[in-house]
């Protein structure tokens, strides 16, 4: 059964609201792996000889293909499928979330302010970097950094509840797939690795953070993100299932931490919700915030490089229509260029695939992970990749 | 304590016109939502087909309480996916066209 583990501040979905996103969940799966599959076909028949003709040769890249490929009935129709069920689960989520509010602000605020674990830390005078105040990253309404009210949690219990539903529960029960997944990298490719301290930069409602710290349970770990409401989320949900995490309001490209404070820094799959020039300063201030020898982790889809144009195009569908303007750039990035202008040692570069979200959860038991594929992209089912550097040892 | 708040909707950035005429997007997103508030009555029948076998009585918190087991969970699943897979008809039927054969599917 596809079900997400209750914690305190999970909103719980009524009747009428659970079948609304039980059915938008399934929907979304047979859209994408009935329906969206047909536009290869689309492709090789109508459109591809259609760009020939043109231009006398074969597309070069995926904005030649894509040029074209929205003009295709096909494409259009299942384009606006996908879209369209991704807005209506957000909204349905909301609704839930809304009728429950008052109550669970009142929860996040009585764990807050009782005996916790770790701690929260709100910063008044924050300003939220524009890449995430002017967009709201895959349709979610209200984004990362939404702040409605006194204490809101909004944007947290959002995509707490909202992610679980359009990954298909592919993060797993608790959500915490990804930092699990991550853990198991570290212990099978870097094994000497046992870090003390560790931050995650982009944490949102937890869900990594929490999982990573199961793989390290003696280490201190401290998670940062843009958005208020996402940590009062977090932090009320980490306390929830009993883990001791330090929540900060903050931005990657210019932490507060005093320099070489931390062992390992993780970004679990949350680059492609930066601009390009962000995704620069997180690698410097990560490289800052390293103890020598420290390590830095990123965790995203493989980069585009090597794929034909042909999936390039697919894999690119949420930069054009689930609001994530960076998808594309920062998957056309060359991380050990970056790495190497952060500071990084350029000889312990390494990337590659290890351990999937899908590998991570099947050790509990508890999930459903039928689905291979997560909007445009794949995502689960298979390994997941991976990049690791280290800070010079002065 | 708290008073009434709404999301700002819809998400803040480009929505992509997908049909040549806009109003088919609308239509396109009213279909689904139709589709889905079809399901939605659906799984609330068979919640009170349930409750009513059971206890031969109803109440409304009877049919907010109930919660399916994993055959039950199991079988709306099912009948979920026959729902999709007839709303989807004719659309299964324009993939098979373009990929130039027929699956001999039956019961769409």
């Amino acid at each position: 059964m596809l079900k997400q583990d209750q914690h305190a501040v999970l909103p719980k979905s009524s009747v009428n609201e659970q079948a609304r996103q039980d059915f938008l969940n399934q929907l979304g799966k047979h859209v994408l792996n009935e329906i969206t599959p047909g536009n290869i076909a689309a492709y090789q028949q109508r459109v591809l000889p259609k760009i020939k003709a043109a231009k006398g040769r074969d597309p070069e890249n995926r904005h030649e293909i894509r040029k074209e490929m929205v003009r295709d009935p096909y494409y259009q129709m299942t384009s606006s499928f996908q879209r369209t069920v991704q807005e209506m689960m957000w909204n349905s989520v909301d609704d839930t979330i809304q009728r429950q509010l008052p109550a669970l602000i009142a929860t996040a605020k009585s764990i807050r302010e009782g005996e916790t674990l770790g701690s929260l830390h709100i910063d008044p005078d924050f300003v939220v970097p524009a890449y995430v105040a002017e967009n709201d990253h895959h349709c979610m309404p209200g984004g990362y950094s939404g702040d409605l009210i006194d204490d809101d949690i909004t944007a947290g219990a959002l995509y707490d509840k909202g992610a679980f539903i359009y990954t298909q529960g592919l993060f797993g029960p608790r959500m915490d797939g990804i930092g699990k997944a991550t853990a198991l990298m570290i212990a099978a490719t870097f094994p000497e690795l046992k870090p003390k301290k560790m931050l995650e930069i982009g944490c949102t409602a937890g869900g990594s953070t929490t999982g990573l710290k199961m793989g390290f349970p003696d280490s201190e770990i401290h998670a940062i993100d843009v958005g208020p409401a996402v940590l009062r989320y977090a932090h009320a949900r980490a306390e929830s299932l009993g883990v001791a995490i330090h929540f900060h309001q903050m931005n990657g490209e210019a932490m507060t931490f005093e320099d070489n404070t931390f062992d390992l820094v993780n970004c679990p799959a949350s680059l492609h919700e930066m601009s390009r020039s962000a995704v620069y300063n997180v690698f410097k201030e990560a490289c800052r915030v390293l103890k020598p020898g420290g390590v830095f982790l990123l965790s995203e889809l493989p980069p585009y490089e090597g794929d034909d144009p042909w999936t390039q195009f697919v894999r690119d569908w949420d930069t054009y229509n689930n609001n994530e303007p960076f998808w594309g750039a920062v998957h056309d990035m060359n991380f050990e260029e970056v790495a190497a202008k952060a500071g990084f040692d350029q000889k312990s570069y390494w990337q590659g695939t290890g351990p999937g979200i899908a590998e991570a959860n099947a050790l509990t038991g508890a999930v459903e992970v039928q689905n291979k594929k997560f909007m445009g992209s794949t995502r689960g089912g298979g390994k997941a990749w991976y990049a690791h550097m280290t800070k010079p040892v002065a | 304590m708290t008073e009434k708040i709404s999301t700002p909707r819809p998400a803040k950035g480009k929505r992509p016109q997908y049909f040549n005429d806009p109003n088919m997007d609308q239509m396109h997103a009213m279909i689904i939502a139709l589709a889905t508030e079809v399901s939605v009555l659906t799984d609330r029948f068979d919640t009170i087909e349930r409750v009513l076998d059971q206890k031969g009585t109803l109440t409304r918190a009877d049919i907010e309480n109930w919660e399916p087991n994993e055959d039950e969970w199991t079988e709306r699943r099912g009948n979920r996916e026959a729902l999709i897979r007839r709303l989807f008809r004719s659309v299964r039927e324009a993939r098979t066209a373009l990929e130039g054969h027929t699956t001999g599917e039956k019961n769409a």
